[in-house]
């Protein structure tokens, strides 16, 4: 963690250093040269490298092996629903938020080890329905219906 | 004063007036539970309605749906992580670590209880002294407003939980995300990279939505994924009285700072749920407990986000000024009616103020009798499993971040920062550090340098505003005190170590 915590800081640096050098190149009219665009992200990123400075420094100084955080234990595990919500993310678009969200609960509770089928499709089903129902029809708040075959599907499936 | 509340009581208690106000409410506290949902998204979808009611039925809908929609945010916050809208946030940082204590009856108890508490004083509080408070109102100006973000600001170092030095990285990296999008003052884009959805900048609520809430999935499906998910087991215990005794100090000054703040105009009820918790940590003998889940976290900015609506409605009642945008829609409601809030509000429509004032009272004994009945239902969610749950979860943060703004987008920032909040917890980076430098960064920025234009760029001006330098060393206490703290610890370990020496 020791390592985590020096990678972190010295990234973090380094960026900083970055985005301070893009506030400092924000063009401001010399009579508003206080008062500009550039000089709050300035502020925060002057306290950000000085921070940065610290956590390196007192991690350097911490014993080694000396524990700070939880570890890296199953981050793998990370990859499953992350990659399913990318996925998720970019089906919506195109196959709408009532197709892509009853696959996606399916699918995820199949991953995670959940092995009562007739609820994994009840709830994959009626989740999204209702939920699609309540912000269409009752809150007037418009969801993404995708393109083509699939807007004709979620359309008729919100005609009820 | 007696003779017209008495007028009021019997107005509001009429059929029609009473279903009006309990409805309202009901759909308030939906619309505040529900992430993506807000107070001020169904006050604008009912302000046409309004037009069809009398003033008085249309305003008491109103004025019910501005006051329950506050209190419902708190639920999900609790339960599951999820503000339901950016002034509950800072109830998730000992709201959630009480409901995975399996407390989460307990909690819910103290948040429905001091959100009718805190609602309830507000509204004494709007009847017994509305003009004198708008008077004190408008002495506020960008560098009061500057100094009361500064304190606000300054508790991120008391939010990590471990490092300091790590909740001041997390919090400055929430002011920096803050910075993203054309600038408010000058419409100058920062950190756009030429990339057309940063020019509007990050959305609050997507940010918090993933920051909290998908992270908290993540973090969960790793252990089922890794075999180490606990379930715990929720008890649904109500919070005691001797419990809310024991807080009663912490109520009170979280109302004084609700009613104060709420007050100002366009402060908001998130920047006193986010002052109001400081202050509880500050005042508190054992700080390092807040963020473990303890009730005092709840308490605080519960009543202090209740306590800003009855204030809230001060400037628009006494002044006919705005505070917000929930009571822009209000002027909008009384201005349907042809009624002109102002000075002449309070002689030419007593009975209408009135009503409303009794319309609020009510609602915040409602809020607390339909929240305790609600609690033992709303603590079996918890019960089912949790495999089920969190795609369900995980859709509701999708679609609370698509409403927004219609865009996809959202949803997808949504998921990028549930993915940082996941490794933000991984390496004990405080979330609510984050959140708080999200949050009041960009309030900051604005006061600062609209001072700094009053000021004509000298900062040193900042000393001939009292308001404002009392705020800014309170904040400066405030960030200095961990550090006080840290470095006594140090030279005591220090000088044991060299007794023992010696010994």
């Amino acid at each position: 963690m020791k390592k985590a915590d020096l990678t972190i800081s010295g990234i973090l640096f380094l960026a900083s250093i970055y985005l301070y050098y893009v506030a400092d190149c924000i063009s401001t009219p010399e009579q508003f040269k206080d008062v500009g665009a550039g000089i709050w992200p300035k502020i925060v990123f002057t306290c950000l490298i000085l921070a940065c400075i610290v956590l390196f420094i007192t991690t350097l100084r911490k014993k080694d092996g000396e524990k700070t955080g939880s570890g890296k234990e199953g981050m793998t595990h990370l990859l499953m629903p992350v990659s399913l919500c990318a996925v998720y993310v970019i089906a919506m678009k195109w196959v709408g938020f009532l197709v892509s969200s009853m696959v996606f609960s399916f699918v995820y509770m199949y991953f995670v080890g959940y092995r009562k089928k007739a609820m994994i499709v009840i709830i994959s089903l009626a989740v999204p329905f209702l939920v699609g129902l309540i912000f269409l029809k009752l809150m007037y708040i418009p969801i993404p219906k995708g393109i083509g075959i699939f807007k004709t599907i979620s359309e008729i499936f919100l005609t009820f | 004063m007696i003779e017209h509340l008495f007028i009021g009581f019997q107005t509001i208690i009429e059929p029609v007036n009473i279903l009006i106000l309990f409805v309202s409410l009901i759909m308030g506290l939906v619309f505040g539970t529900l992430p993506g949902l807000s107070g001020v998204m169904l006050c604008s979808l009912v302000l046409p309605f309004t037009y069809y009611m009398s003033p008085v039925q249309g305003l008491v809908m109103l004025v019910a749906i501005y006051t329950s929609s506050v209190y419902g945010g708190s639920i999900t916050a609790i339960l599951f992580r999820i503000p339901g809208a950016p002034e509950n946030a800072a109830t998730t940082f000992d709201g959630y670590p009480m409901t995975q204590k399996g407390k989460a009856a307990e909690a819910l108890g103290v948040a429905i209880l001091c959100s009718a508490i805190g609602g309830f004083l507000s509204v004494l509080i709007l009847i017994v002294a509305a003009p004198q408070i708008a008077k004190f109102a408008l002495v506020f100006g960008p560098p009061e407003f500057f100094g009361l973000c500064f304190f606000g600001l300054s508790i991120m170092t008391s939010l990590g939980t471990k490092s300091i030095v790590k909740g001041i990285i997390a919090g400055l990296a929430g002011m920096f995300i803050g910075t993203i999008g054309v600038t408010e003052m000058t419409g100058y884009p920062r950190y756009t990279f030429g990339l057309k959805f940063l020019y509007s900048g990050f959305a609050f609520i997507p940010i918090i939505i993933g920051i909290f809430a998908a992270s908290q999935v993540f973090s969960s499906t790793e252990k089922i994924l890794g075999d180490s998910f606990k379930t715990t087991k929720i008890a649904a215990k109500f919070i005691s009285f001797k419990e809310i005794i024991r807080i009663r100090w912490t109520i009170v000054r979280s109302a004084i700072i609700g009613f104060v703040i709420g007050a100002l105009p366009m402060a908001g009820a998130s920047l006193s749920a986010f002052i109001s918790y400081n202050e509880a940590v500050r005042w508190s003998k054992k700080p390092e407990l807040f963020g473990t889940g303890i009730i005092e976290g709840i308490a605080a900015p519960e009543t202090a986000n209740n306590a800003t609506t009855g204030t809230a409605m001060v400037t628009l009642l006494a002044l006919g000024i705005p505070g917000s945008v929930m009571t822009a829609i209000m002027l909008g409601a009384f201005q349907v009616h042809g009624i002109d809030p102002g000075p002449l509000l309070f002689i030419e429509h007593t009975d209408l103020v009135y009503t409303l004032f009794m319309a609020m009272l009510l609602g915040n004994i409602f809020i607390f009798v339909i929240g305790k009945t609600q609690v033992k239902i709303i603590v079996r969610l918890l019960n089912i499993d949790y495999r089920l749950l969190s795609p369900i979860i995980l859709i509701f943060c999708a679609i609370g971040s698509f409403a927004i703004r219609n865009n996809i987008i959202d949803i997808t920032s949504m998921f990028f920062f549930g993915v940082v909040g996941y490794f933000m917890r991984k390496f004990d980076y405080p979330i609510p550090a984050f959140v708080l430098g999200l949050i009041l960064g960009p309030i900051a920025e604005k006061n600062y340098l609209l001072s700094m234009r009053l000021f004509d760029s000298d900062i040193l001006l900042f000393g001939t505003k009292p308001i404002a330098m009392v705020f800014i060393v309170l904040g400066v206490i405030t960030l200095l005190m961990p550090i006080v703290r840290i470095c006594k610890q140090y030279m005591r370990t220090r000088k044991e170590q060299i007794t023992e020496s010696n010994v």
